[in-house]
């Protein structure tokens, strides 16, 4: 077995739980994200990439969920069976929760236009700042503020004041 | 107390994955290793040469060079588990696409399907008129080979709104055979202009400029004569106006207020029609997530970043005001003595002097309080509103003069007057 292969594996097996998490919290709906997830890996790793570990895969695999979260979205045709690009509650939309504010953050998130969601979840999920998230998503900063702002704006008015993002880059790892 | 959206977000995101069971590697690795198999079988040339598969016409077998050597082709590209008889899995249209009609819902079997269309890119762009080339790969992901004619091509449809409105030619002549072997893929470099569609005969149009999703389709006949419809896409694409029609290119993202040229496409590198996120003029712009909050509606307006506000009429002025969405730019004001066509004119100008400068300037149309010009461009629209002396507008023995400048996009409503009116680009009612 090819020693890519092997990383790929670990990285499904360590890191799968993390990175259906992350999916979660873009799409919203469990089904979606289970997609979302597989499809990643499989783009990412049909084609060999040289000195791959698992810290770096695991790196291709959320830029790549990102990605196909995005395109899904602009690919209407064909997500549209999916129903994950409507504001409403999907039919698996997630857990129930012992404390309501678990499920509100989720309901409140979907409700979020897909840059606007894409746009949050880099910025206090993954603490990526302003500029990291203009590079990552290929558009300017200032459309970056403007997503954010918006989307924070969105959900204060359903979840109360939200306290900034810290302003430090911060490496993170699942908490 | 304020929520910690992030420790939040962290907690949503480990309950979700505490409900599935773990993501089994073996499935997963089963794909990546097909979806490897699918990209380099066609490298196996000498194979399918032997066989006579390679395609001919305007569908060209690909080599995909930049793949590391692959597992071993299969023995023979010809044994497959698949009965003859079963359907095909194929991406297709649950309608029909075509100019005129809404785009049908594309059908998708789970998993990767027999037989798909991919765009090789996601987005693209082309200046209106301007010749499109778009990279396109038919891939056979099953385990059955195919054998079909193909006699349309690939065929590229422009949708705006859920609807077809524009088409290309279909390339070339049509390709008399396509064999695809099981795994393999072939590209269709297609090139061509994008025209809008024609209803009446008439000779269409180049597709205006505006933002597209770009669908793909090839009918293919079977040896048996069955018919598959595979469809792909959508490609979002952007349709620009080109150069303005007076104005150079700028290449300074965030040229000084003296430096900025007004002209039918925009405010320096600012373009109307384009998207404030990728904007070339996006510096020249800021989200103010508070303006407008207190005026009932929607707060946040796109602002000017990084001019200097004017003193016009004893009070500080924005150099420009714009209005925008996410998916355009679509009008720009001027009401400031700074900002400069290409030919000189702006606020201040007399009409004369405006009609020297664009002898192809259209109105005038009377308003209330100005009279309104235009000129038109590819990608915009430049509107010029001139006052006089009468209504007491202007000071007595003033000459009717430019007294505002607007650009707006181009499929927008740009002849109506404005001037001394609420109505600014931008504004908050």
């Amino acid at each position: 077995m090819s020693t890519q292969d092997d990383v790929v594996e670990s990285l499904i097996a360590t890191r799968g739980r993390a990175l259906r998490g992350y999916a979660y919290l873009l799409c919203g709906n469990l089904d979606d994200a289970e997609d979302l997830v597989q499809d990643a890996l499989v783009k990412t790793f049909s084609r060999r990439r040289a000195g791959l570990e698992l810290d770096s895969a695991e790196a291709y695999v959320r830029r790549t969920i990102l990605t196909v979260y995005l395109d899904g979205w602009r690919r209407r045709g064909r997500w549209a069976a999916r129903l994950h690009l409507t504001a409403e509650p999907s039919q698996t939309a997630g857990p129930e929760s012992s404390t309501g504010d678990r499920v509100d953050v989720v309901a409140a998130l979907r409700r979020l236009p897909p840059q606007q969601r894409a746009c949050v979840v880099l910025r206090f999920y993954e603490d990526l700042t302003v500029t990291e998230i203009a590079r990552r998503l290929a558009v300017s900063e200032g459309a970056v503020k403007r997503y954010l702002s918006m989307g924070v704006h969105s959900l204060e008015g359903v979840l109360g004041p939200i306290r900034p993002a810290p302003t430090q880059t911060l490496l993170v790892r699942e908490r | 107390m304020d929520l910690d959206l992030g420790t939040a977000l962290h907690d949503a995101a480990r309950a979700s994955a505490s409900t599935l069971p773990d993501l089994e590697p073996a499935p997963v690795m089963r794909r990546i290793r097909r979806r490897r198999a699918a990209r380099t079988a066609g490298g196996s040339v000498v194979g399918l040469a032997a066989a006579g598969a390679v395609a001919v016409g305007t569908l060209q077998l690909v080599e995909d060079r930049t793949v590391q050597p692959a597992p071993a082709p299969p023995a023979t590209s010809l044994a497959t588990p698949v009965p003859d008889d079963a359907p095909w899995r194929v991406v297709t249209p649950t309608g029909d696409l075509g100019c005129g009609l809404p785009v049908p819902a594309f059908e998708d079997p789970p998993g990767d399907a027999d037989l798909h269309l991919e765009p090789a890119a996601d987005h693209t762009t082309v200046v209106a008129g301007e010749r499109l080339t778009l990279d396109t790969v038919l891939v056979n992901g099953g385990e059955r080979d195919l054998d079909a004619t193909n006699p349309s091509g690939v065929r590229v449809w422009f949708a705006q709104d859920g609807t077809v409105v524009g088409t290309w030619a279909p390339p070339g002549g049509p390709a008399p055979d396509v064999r695809l072997p099981a795994g393999a893929r072939v590209s269709q470099p297609l090139a061509g202009v994008p025209i809008t569609c024609s209803t009446d005969g008439a000779a269409a149009a180049a597709l205006a400029p505006g933002a597209y999703d770009v669908y793909l389709s090839v009918a293919l006949t079977l040896a048996d004569g069955d018919a598959l419809e595979v469809a792909g896409g959508p490609l979002g694409l952007v349709v620009t106006g080109g150069a303005p029609a007076t104005a150079p290119p700028s290449t300074d993202p965030h040229p000084a207020a003296e430096d900025l040229v007004l002209s039918p496409a925009g405010l320096g590198p600012l373009a109307v029609g384009r998207p404030p996120a990728t904007n070339p003029g996006a510096a020249m712009i800021e989200w103010d997530p508070d303006l407008c909050a207190d005026s009932g509606g929607s707060p946040g307006r796109w602002v000017p970043a990084g001019y200097a506000p004017e003193v016009r009429d004893g009070e500080p002025r924005p150099l420009f005001h714009v209005a925008a969405d996410d998916r355009q730019v679509s009008r720009i004001d001027v009401l400031s003595a700074t900002v400069r066509t290409a030919e000189g004119v702006g606020v201040g100008t007399t009409v004369d002097e405006l009609r020297a400068a664009y002898p192809a300037l259209e109105g005038p149309l009377e308003g209330p309080q100005s009279r309104v010009w235009w000129l038109t461009g590819p990608s915009g629209t430049l509107v010029l509103e001139t006052q006089g002396a009468e209504g007491g507008l202007q000071p007595e023995g003033t000459p009717e003069s430019v007294v505002l400048m607007r650009v707006h996009a181009a499929g927008t409503e740009a002849a109506y007057p404005t001037a001394s009116s609420d109505d600014v680009a931008g504004g908050c009612l």
